[in-house]
């Protein structure tokens, strides 16, 4: 899905550029979440409840009528009540520039900053944190009401903070060429050429000891169709063909598309069904192929309760040198009860398990040889929320 | 859509409904009963905010919207009196209705479906294209905006896996 959205980002620049409104909001979310295994260990579960505050707001302004600028920002602070090392910080800030140069000509930056925290694998160890920074600029040019084409540029560093991840920190740089034409009012075909570079600078800094990462390139050539079919059908598919090469290793070519379907059952029920086959560059060997099966459903219950809920199968095979295969299943499920205009409940419950063929055969305390297939875990977390809109 | 609409409406002027056109017909019928009395309600209630907001800001119109509002309200209003009509006739029993009475409603149920929504965006655009003072700009109705919330709201389930695989800490 992120995917589609990096894909055709453009939508959302032209739907701000026409409807713009100017908005603000921002809400405070806060609530208590039991994990049943917070290190996602196979050999021993660690559970701990933590407390979890996650404010966010949006705007959006036009000003001067051809200039539009939009910001969003999350921020998340986990609190565990016992795990006290493993509390951690995260972000995400974008910011939107949209300058319209005429009827026919638009040119936006959107500069974003995040910071993600990953879980770490025991008790002696800290979280891992990836600090990502970097942007989109593009070009669009709107040839008429059902023709367009637009060029997008996106810069992206990753630094992780721990040394002995070094080798993986990494620049990506990332072209998109799109033209889109509706054939129908909401729904359109687009031809897509992706190109890009990701560079490992420090990649062979720890080659030494068995760790090494190769920068590749990238080439993807694409059709897509986007959009409503009828009233309450939607639909977003996507084929393309992906060639790989890597600098010091073999390349890989392989075909890739999205299948997914969006029916509104009625005004109070849609359900989406998805499967996702791509390939990413991976940190564990040089990529990975991912299939992934989803199926989501949503409903509201009178005018104040919303319940989602989503399945998700993901089989993930990584490549030469370290051959592995993943599949992770996952069941998520909501329910979200207004209390009034501002003030919302919610309660949240998280199955998800990963059953991987890759062995740890690091020692691990207390035995010197921790024989159990550790990339493997199950896990749980249940959450109550309270979500207050300022 | 339209091309079923002249071909049920084609063969009911030559008088002959085969089964699987009032198959066709009934099931379109249906549909829209079972959501019509609930769209109605929210139509009614985004008319009247609408109507509200004009009785409101009347006086201190400017000239475009003024025309904005004088070319659409009565759409909107007028589409919204033919939907409650038609949910009303509609809820009863449909399959007992004669033919003649079927193809009448299947061709109005096409027509008027969408309730006061085109007109209601008729109106908006007017006003943006107008004037950016978007005060007056009333947003969609609920079931419109629920759809939009439902699917950004199955999206926002789709979690990512906890950490990336790396080789370093085997995991």
């Amino acid at each position: 899905m992120n995917r589609m959205c990096g894909i055709f980002i453009i939508l959302c620049a032209t739907t701000l550029s026409t409807r713009a409104l100017a908005s603000m909001s921002a809400q405070l979310r806060s609530g208590l979440v039991f994990e049943s295994n917070s290190f996602y260990n196979d050999t021993s579960e660690d559970a701990d409840l933590a407390l979890v505050l996650e404010p966010s707001g949006q705007f959006q302004k036009q000003l001067g009528g051809s200039y539009l600028l939009t910001g969003k920002g999350l921020l998340l602070y986990s609190k565990y009540a016992s795990l006290t090392e493993q509390d951690y910080f995260e972000y995400d800030l974008q910011m939107g520039n949209l300058l319209s140069l005429s009827q026919k000509w638009s040119i936006y930056l959107n500069p974003n900053t995040k910071l993600e925290s990953e879980p770490a694998i025991n008790k002696s160890k800290d979280r891992l944190e990836r600090q990502y920074v970097g942007g989109d600029a593009g070009l669009i040019y709107q040839k008429d009401e059902r023709r367009q084409w637009k060029l997008n540029v996106t810069y992206t560093q990753e630094t992780l903070n721990q040394s002995r991840y070094e080798y993986l920190n990494n620049q990506d740089v990332r072209g998109l060429l799109t033209y889109r034409r509706y054939f129908l009012p909401e729904t359109f075909a687009a031809f897509v050429f992706r190109s890009g570079v990701k560079n490992y600078p420090d990649g062979e800094k720890f080659a030494a000891d068995g760790f090494s990462k190769y920068g590749s390139t990238r080439m993807e050539p694409g059709f897509a169709i986007v959009g409503r079919l009828t009233r309450y059908f939607k639909v977003k598919t996507y084929a393309g063909f992906v060639f790989l090469s890597y600098e010091k290793e073999k390349g890989f070519r392989e075909p890739v598309f999205l299948l997914e379907f969006e029916e509104q059952l009625s005004p109070r029920d849609s359900i989406i069904i998805g499967y996702d086959y791509s390939v990413e560059d991976a940190y564990y060997g040089n990529y990975a192929l991912l299939q992934k099966m989803y199926m989501g459903y949503g409903r509201f219950f009178g005018d104040q309760v919303l319940l989602t809920t989503n399945l998700e199968y993901l089989y993930r095979f990584f490549s030469e040198p370290y051959l592995r295969n993943d599949q992770r299943f996952l069941v998520v499920a909501k329910a979200e009860y207004s209390y009034t205009d501002k003030l919302k409940f919610e309660l949240m419950a998280t199955y998800d398990l990963n059953s991987s063929d890759s062995y740890n055969n690091l020692p691990a305390p207390p035995n010197p040889i921790s024989l159990d297939p550790s990339v493997s875990y199950e896990s749980y977390q249940l959450g109550i929320f309270l979500k207050y809109l300022l | 859509m339209l091309s079923t609409t002249l071909l049920s409406f084609q063969s009911f002027s030559q008088n002959r409904f085969t089964n699987l056109e009032k198959t066709i017909t009934l099931g379109v019928l249906q549909t829209f009963k079972k959501e019509c009395g609930y769209n109605s309600s929210v139509n009614a209630s985004k008319t009247l905010e609408i109507q509200n907001i004009f009785k409101k800001n009347k006086t201190t119109f400017d000239r475009t919207q003024t025309e904005c509002f004088d070319q659409y309200l009565g759409q909107i209003v007028g589409a919204q009196n033919i939907y409650q009509s038609l949910c009303d006739e509609i809820t009863q029993k449909v399959s007992a209705l004669a033919d003649k009475d079927i193809a009448r409603l299947f061709v109005n149920v096409r027509k008027f479906e969408s309730g006061i929504h085109p007109y209601h965006e008729k109106l908006n655009e007017c006003l943006i294209r107008g004037n950016v003072n978007t005060d007056l700009v009333a947003s969609y109705s609920n079931f419109e905006k629920n759809s939009k919330i439902l699917s950004q709201k199955i999206k926002e389930t789709d979690t990512n896996p906890p950490f990336q695989e790396n080789r370093v800490d085997f995991r």
